[in-house]
C-alpha cells in the first residue's frame, strides 16, 4: 500500500513540478525576450538622441536575410561595402543569404522565435509568404518610417508599388522594382521554326500553333512540341491564359476568383462553366499529342528545358526574354510571341519585396539601408555582383563574371530596383528602360491592391486545394465530363460558394474604403 | 545457433531462397540509384531509370567534388558529430535503463512514465527554437547537434527490457558479496549487454548520421555543415526553384540552377557510402554478443 | 527476544540499503533525466500555442488566447474523415506486417548457420533505411513510371499484360505504401529483434536439444518468449504514434499525384497542404497537440491492459 502510495505521489510530483518548471521556462524566455525588446527599445532611442547630436560618428548595423545561393566570398566583399557604406550613410551592412531550398524554414524560425533582425526578404506565394506574416506581426507597418527617414523611396519607386503592398492600409514591405506585368505567349525555337516555315509572327491565339506543333510531333521524335514556365501549373496557366482577355483575377488559392472585365458591380466568382472548357482545351491538346505523356507524375522537367527539348514553351513575354531564353534552354536562337497583352494583376508587384523586421532593434537605419539598396546604384550593384575587377569586369558597358572568384549573386530582383542593376553579358541592351515603358503603359488590374486575407475561411480553404489537387490535369482523363462534374459538386461541398462570399464581402469592404465603391 | 548444425539441409536452402529474394529486392533499387547518379539527367527523364547508365555522365560526381575540402569537412563533421553522440549516448541511456531494470528500484514506475512521456509529446520546433538559440546560445555550435539527440527514450526502453532478462541471481549474488548497484551496472549489466548496446549505438550512428534537421535550423557557418543537411539543401533547392517558376514574371531564377535528379542521387550515395561500410564493424559485435553471453550466463 | 531484536536489526539494514541503492540507481539515472528534462519537458511548454493565436511580436506568452480557433481548421474540415481514416489505416497495417516480417527475418537469420551469408544478408537488407524518402519516392517512380517506362510495367509487357497506370488507380496505393514502406524497414527493424534473439542464453537452447524438442517447439517456448518484451516495447510505440503518419513516406512516394489522394493523403500531408498557404504555428500546433493526445491515451489504455495480462511486460 505504502509503496503504491508512494508511486502515486512521486508522479504526481515529477508531473506537477514538470509543468510547473515547463511554465517557468517558458515565462522566463518569454520574459527575456520582452526585456530584450525593452532593451532594443530604449537602445534604439538613445541612439536616435545620440545620431541627432553626432550623426557621422554612429555606425549602426542592419541585419539583412535574403534568398539565393550563398557566396563563399562574401566576406571580403561586405567588407569593401561597408566602407562606403559607413562613409555615406552610416550604416553596417550585415547580409546572410540562405538558399531558396532552406530559406523558408530558416525564416519561419527566426521570426516565430522573435530573434532580433532588421530587414528580410519577403514574397506573395513563394517563400517566407507576406501575409501571414503581416497577419502575425512579423513586420513593422512603414509609411511613417519611409517618410521620417528614406523618403527617396517615394521619389524612385512608382507609387503603385506601395499601393499594392498595403495591407489594411499599411504598407509592410517595400516591393522590388522590376518587370510587374504578366504577358503570356510563346518562345519557340528558331531553328524549327525556319525549318518548317511556321508564320510565328501571326500567332494570334493557340489554334495558329497547331501546325508548327503538328510538325514537331511528326518529325522530331527527340523533342516535345510544347512545354510551359512550370510543369506542374501548365494546366492553370492555360486556363489562365484563356481568362486574362476578359477577366481579371481576385485572388484564391485552390480555386481562382475572377471578376469579368468591365463589371461595374465587381462580381466575384469561379466561372466553373468557362474552366470547364478551358481544360477540356487543354485535354484536346494532350489528346493530339502536343504535351508530353508523362506530365500528370513529372515534377522536374528542368533537365529537358535546360538541353532545349522544348520546341516551344508557354511563358511570359519580355523584352530580352529570348536572349535569356537562349541562355537558359539549350543555346538555340529563340523567338516569342504574346497572345495577350501586357496586363498588370492586383498584386503583381508583391512578387518580390523586402520587408522590416517587428524585432528590429533600428528600424530607422533599416529602412535607410532599404532606401540605399533602390537608389544607391553603386552599392546596389556591389552587392549583386561583387567588386570590379575582382569578382566581375565590365566589357563594352556589359557585366562579365570572373569565374569561381567566390562572389556573383546576381539576383538583383532580390534586393531592390532591378532597374538599377548593370547589364550582364548576353542580356538585351535597353533591357530595362524597355520593361519599365512596358510596365508603365500595362493595363492595370481594377482593383490593383486588393489582398484577400484567407484567414477567416482557412477550413474551407484547406478543403479546397485538397479538391483543387485530386482533379488536377482532369482534362486529361478520358472520362472528363464525368470527373469535372465530380469536382465541381466536391467544390462546393468544399465550401466553395462561402469562400466567394467572403472574397466578396472583402473586396465590397475594399472597394468602399478605396472609394471605388 | 551453434546446436543447430546437426539440423537438416533443407530448411536451410529454403531459407537461403527466401533472403537471397529479399536481398535482391533490396538491391535492385540500389543499382537503380547508382546508375542513375551517373546518368545524364535529360536522359533520366526521358528513358527512366534504368540498372546500366542509358548514358553515361560523370557531372554530379564532379559537381560535388569540385570543393572536395568542402564534402570532406562535412564528412569530418558528420562523423565527428556521430561518435561523440554514441559514445555519451550509450553510457547515459544504458546508466538509466540500469536503473529502470533493477527491482529493488522505488521510483521504476514513474521514471519509465517520465521516459516514456517524452517519445509522445513535444513542444514542436518554435520553443525547442527559442531554448536553443535565446537561452542557451548555441547556434553554430557543435553542442546543439549533440546534446538533445543523447538521450532517446526508445532505445532506454530497448535497454532496459534487455536488461530486465539479464538472470536475475547474477545480481543477487553479487549482492550478497557486498557489491553496490553502481559495480553492479558497470561489472554485470555492461558486460553482458553487448547485443543491446551495440543495437543502441548503431541505430543512434544511423539517426544521427541522417540527421539533416539540426543543420537546417541551427547551423548557418557553412564549415559546420554536416553531410545530410548538403543532401536536404539539393532537393529543397529543385522543390523551391521549381515553386518559383510556377510563379510567373516576377521571380527570375535561372533555371539552369536547378539541380538535376542525378546531382540528388549522387549526393545520396555519397551520403550514405560510409555508414554502410561501417556496418559490418557493428555487427560483429551483434554476433560476438552471444558467445560473451552465452559463457559468462 | 534476542532472536526478534536481531530480525529487527537486519530488516533496518536491509531498508536502509534499499535507500542507498535507490539513491545510487538514482544517481544513474541522473543525466538522462535532467537532458530529458530540458531537452523535452521544458519545450512541451509551447504546446500553449495551440490554444493562441499566435503573434510574434506580443511573444508566446502575449499572445491573445483563442480557445479553440486552431483545432477548428482541421477538424471541421470535410476531409478530416478521410484523412483520418487513412493515417489510422495505413497505421495499423505497417505496424501488423513490419513487426511480421521483422521478426520473420530476424528469425531467419538466427537460424541460418552460414555467419558469412548473415552479415551478407543484414548489410544489404538494412540499405534501404538510408535513403531518404525523396530519393525513395524517385525510385518507386521508376518502377511504376507510366506507360511503358517504368520497370514494372516492362516487365508487365513482356508477359502479354497490359501496362498499368499506377500514379491514377488510387486503389493500389495502400498495398504499394506498404510494400515500399516494408521495403524501406524491415531490414532496420530485425535487427531489434536480432539482437534480442543473440541475447538469449546459448544453454536454453542446449537443454532443449537434450529434452528433444523440435524446432517449432524451440520456436514457440525460447524464441517467442524472448521476443515478446520488445515486441510489445515496439508496438506500443508504434501505437502511441499511430495518429502520426511518416510524411516523407506519404508526401514523396506519392508524388502528390491529386487523384491519390483519396488513398494516400494523410493527417500530416494534408496539414502541411494547407498551412503552406496560411503558416499559422498555432494551427500546426494543435494538431500536433491532437496526435499526441490521441497516442497517449491510447498508450494508457494498451499499457493498462498489458499490465493486466502481463504485469513484467508493461512499459510503466
Amino acid at each position: 500500500m505504502a509503496k503504491k502510495q508512494l508511486f502515486k505521489s512521486l508522479l504526481a510530483g515529477l508531473l506537477a513540478g514538470t509543468m510547473l518548471l515547463s511554465g517557468c521556462g517558458q515565462q522566463e524566455t518569454g520574459g527575456a525576450q520582452e526585456k530584450e525588446k525593452e532593451g532594443a527599445s530604449e537602445i534604439a532611442g538613445s541612439e536616435q538622441a545620440e545620431t541627432d547630436t553626432a550623426k557621422e560618428e554612429e555606425i549602426i548595423p542592419v541585419r539583412w536575410i535574403t534568398a539565393g545561393t550563398p557566396q563563399t566570398g562574401m566576406d571580403a566583399v561586405l567588407a569593401e561595402v561597408n566602407k562606403i557604406l559607413g562613409e555615406r550613410y552610416g550604416l553596417n551592412l550585415q547580409l546572410e543569404i540562405y538558399d531558396y531550398g532552406s530559406y523558408d524554414e530558416k525564416m519561419n524560425m527566426i521570426i516565430s522565435s522573435g530573434e532580433a533582425f532588421d530587414v528580410c526578404f519577403t514574397t506573395q506565394s513563394w517563400l517566407n509568404k507576406y501575409q501571414p506574416n503581416v497577419s502575425r506581426g512579423a513586420f513593422l507597418p512603414l509609411d511613417e518610417l519611409i517618410e521620417a527617414n528614406a523618403p527617396g523611396l517615394k521619389n524612385i519607386l512608382p507609387e503603385f508599388l506601395f499601393e499594392q503592398a498595403r495591407v489594411e492600409g499599411a504598407v509592410y514591405a517595400v516591393p522590388n522594382y522590376q518587370i510587374c506585368y504578366d504577358s503570356f505567349g510563346f518562345m519557340m525555337r528558331k531553328d524549327l521554326v525556319e525549318k518548317y516555315e511556321f508564320d510565328w509572327e501571326n500567332v494570334k491565339t493557340i489554334e495558329d500553333m497547331y501546325p508548327f506543333w503538328d510538325a514537331v510531333r511528326d518529325n522530331e521524335p527527340d523533342l516535345y512540341p510544347v512545354g510551359d514556365l512550370s510543369i506542374q501549373a501548365f494546366e492553370e496557366d492555360f486556363v489562365a491564359i484563356n481568362m486574362i482577355g476578359d477577366y481579371y483575377s481576385a485572388g484564391g488559392s485552390g480555386v481562382s476568383m475572377y471578376i469579368k472585365k468591365g463589371d461595374d458591380s465587381y462580381t466575384v466568382d469561379w466561372f466553373p462553366d468557362l474552366v470547364k472548357e478551358y481544360k477540356s482545351a487543354f485535354g484536346e491538346l494532350y489528346r493530339r499529342g502536343y504535351i508530353r505523356d508523362d506530365i500528370i507524375t513529372l515534377q522536374d522537367d528542368s533537365a529537358d528545358v535546360t538541353a532545349g527539348k522544348y520546341a516551344s514553351r508557354l511563358g511570359i513575354v519580355k523584352p530580352g526574354g529570348e536572349i535569356e531564353q537562349k541562355l537558359q534552354a539549350g543555346g538555340y536562337d529563340y523567338v516569342q510571341v504574346a497572345l495577350t497583352k501586357p496586363f498588370i494583376n492586383a498584386l503583381a508587384s508583391r512578387a518580390a519585396m523586402n520587408a522590416v523586421s517587428s524585432s528590429s532593434e533600428h528600424p530607422e537605419a533599416a529602412i535607410k539601408m532599404l532606401e540605399v539598396m533602390n537608389t544607391d546604384v553603386e552599392i546596389y550593384n556591389m552587392i549583386n555582383y561583387g567588386i570590379e575587377g575582382t569578382n566581375y569586369t565590365m566589357e563594352n558597358g556589359f557585366v562579365k563574371e570572373i569565374p569561381d572568384s567566390g562572389y556573383f549573386f546576381n539576383s538583383g530582383w532580390a534586393l531592390g530596383n532591378q532597374f538599377n542593376a548593370y547589364l550582364v553579358e548576353g542580356q538585351k541592351e535597353g533591357v530595362w528602360e524597355e520593361t519599365m515603358e512596358i510596365n508603365n503603359n500595362a493595363e492595370v488590374s481594377p482593383i490593383s491592391g486588393f489582398s484577400f486575407n484567407e484567414e477567416p475561411v482557412s477550413t474551407q480553404m484547406a478543403q479546397m486545394s485538397s479538391v483543387a489537387g485530386e482533379y488536377k490535369f482532369a482534362g486529361l482523363y478520358d472520362d472528363f465530363e464525368a470527373r469535372f462534374e465530380e469536382y465541381r459538386t466536391k467544390m462546393e461541398q468544399a465550401g466553395v460558394e462561402e469562400y466567394k462570399a467572403e472574397v466578396q464581402r472583402q473586396l465590397d469592404e475594399w472597394l468602399k474604403a478605396n472609394g471605388k465603391k | 545457433m551453434i546446436l543447430m548444425r546437426q539440423s537438416k539441409k533443407k530448411p536451410q536452402i529454403l531459407i537461403h531462397v527466401i533472403s537471397m529474394t529479399y536481398l535482391i529486392i533490396c538491391l535492385i533499387p540500389f543499382i537503380l540509384l547508382i546508375s542513375a547518379s551517373l546518368t545524364n539527367a535529360s536522359a533520366l527523364n526521358e528513358k527512366g531509370f534504368r540498372l546500366i547508365p542509358a548514358q553515361l555522365d560523370l557531372t554530379a560526381y564532379e559537381y560535388i567534388f569540385r570543393s572536395p575540402v568542402r564534402v570532406l569537412r562535412s564528412y569530418a563533421v558528420t562523423i565527428c558529430v556521430t561518435a561523440a553522440t554514441v559514445a555519451g549516448g550509450v553510457l547515459i541511456m544504458s546508466m538509466i535503463g540500469y536503473t529502470l531494470s533493477r527491482t529493488n528500484c522505488r521510483f521504476a514506475r514513474p521514471l519509465s512514465f517520465y521516459v516514456f512521456f517524452t517519445l509522445l509529446f513535444s513542444g514542436g520546433m518554435v520553443p525547442s527554437y527559442i531554448l536553443m538559440t535565446q537561452v542557451l546560445h548555441w547556434k553554430d555550435t557543435y553542442l546543439v547537434m549533440i546534446m538533445p539527440s543523447l538521450v532517446y527514450a526508445f532505445h532506454v526502453i530497448m535497454i532496459r527490457t534487455f536488461f530486465q532478462k539479464l538472470p536475475a541471481e547474477l545480481f543477487e549474488s553479487a549482492k550478497m558479496d557486498g557489491a553496490s548497484e553502481f559495480v553492479m551496472y558497470f561489472k554485470i549489466a555492461l558486460p553482458l549487454s553487448t547485443p543491446v548496446l551495440t543495437t543502441v549505438a548503431f541505430f543512434t550512428a544511423m539517426s544521427k548520421w541522417n540527421d539533416w534537421q539540426t543543420g537546417l535550423l541551427y547551423i548557418t557557418k557553412e564549415e559546420m555543415e554536416p553531410l545530410q543537411y548538403m543532401l536536404y539543401r539539393i532537393q529543397q533547392n529543385i522543390q523551391s526553384l521549381l515553386t518559383a517558376l510556377s510563379q510567373g514574371g516576377g521571380i527570375s531564377v535561372d533555371i539552369r540552377d536547378i539541380p538535376g535528379q542525378n546531382l540528388l542521387m549522387a549526393m545520396a550515395v555519397v551520403a550514405a557510402g560510409p555508414m554502410l561500410a561501417v556496418f559490418p564493424f557493428f555487427q560483429k559485435y551483434f554476433i560476438s554478443g552471444l558467445t560473451v553471453g552465452a559463457v559468462k550466463g | 527476544m534476542a532472536i526478534e531484536k536481531k530480525g529487527r536489526t537486519e530488516k533496518k539494514k536491509s531498508r536502509r540499503s534499499t535507500r542507498i541503492d535507490n539513491v545510487q540507481l538514482f544517481i544513474l539515472a541522473l543525466p538522462a533525466i535532467i537532458l530529458l528534462f530540458v531537452f523535452c519537458y521544458i519545450p512541451i511548454g509551447g504546446v500553449i500555442l495551440a490554444f493562441k493565436k499566435f503573434k510574434v511580436n506580443l511573444g508566446i506568452l502575449g499572445s491573445p488566447w483563442s480557445g479553440l480557433d486552431n483545432f477548428r481548421f482541421f477538424f471541421t474540415s470535410s476531409d478530416a474523415w478521410r484523412v483520418i481514416r487513412n493515417t489510422l489505416g495505413m497505421n495499423f497495417l505497417f505496424i501488423v506486417f513490419t513487426t511480421l516480417c521483422s521478426v520473420l527475418f530476424a528469425v531467419i537469420m538466427f537460424n541460418l548457420r552460414n555467419r558469412r551469408m548473415v552479415k551478407l544478408y543484414q548489410t544489404t537488407t538494412l540499405m534501404p533505411s538510408f535513403l531518404s524518402w525523396v530519393v525513395v519516392g524517385y525510385m518507386v517512380y521508376a518502377l511504376l513510371m507510366p506507360g511503358e517506362m517504368g520497370l514494372i510495367n516492362q516487365v508487365l509487357t513482356l508477359f502479354g499484360a497490359e501496362p498499368v497506370d499506377w500514379y491514377a488507380r488510387a486503389a493500389y496505393w495502400p498495398v504499394i505504401l506498404l510494400l515500399v514502406k516494408l521495403w524501406h524497414g524491415v531490414g532496420y527493424n530485425s535487427l531489434f529483434y536480432y539482437a534480442s534473439l543473440m541475447g538469449i542464453d546459448a544453454s536454453f537452447f542446449e537443454a532443449a536439444q537434450l529434452d528433444g524438442a523440435t524446432k517449432s517447439q524451440q520456436f514457440s517456448y525460447i524464441i517467442l518468449p524472448s521476443l515478446k518484451p520488445v515486441i510489445i516495447v515496439m508496438t506500443l510505440l508504434n501505437i502511441g504514434n499511430i495518429f502520426r503518419a511518416d510524411f516523407g513516406l506519404f508526401f514523396n512516394v506519392p508524388r502528390n499525384v491529386g487523384v491519390l489522394y483519396p488513398t494516400t493523403d494523410v493527417v500530416d500531408t494534408y496539414v502541411y497542404r494547407a498551412l503552406t498557404q496560411l503558416g499559422d504555428v498555432g494551427m500546426s500546433t494543435a494538431v500536433g497537440l491532437v496526435q499526441s493526445l490521441v497516442g497517449f491515451v491510447l498508450i494508457l489504455i494498451t499499457n493498462l491492459v498489458v499490465r493486466r495480462i502481463d504485469p513484467e511486460s508493461a512499459l510503466f
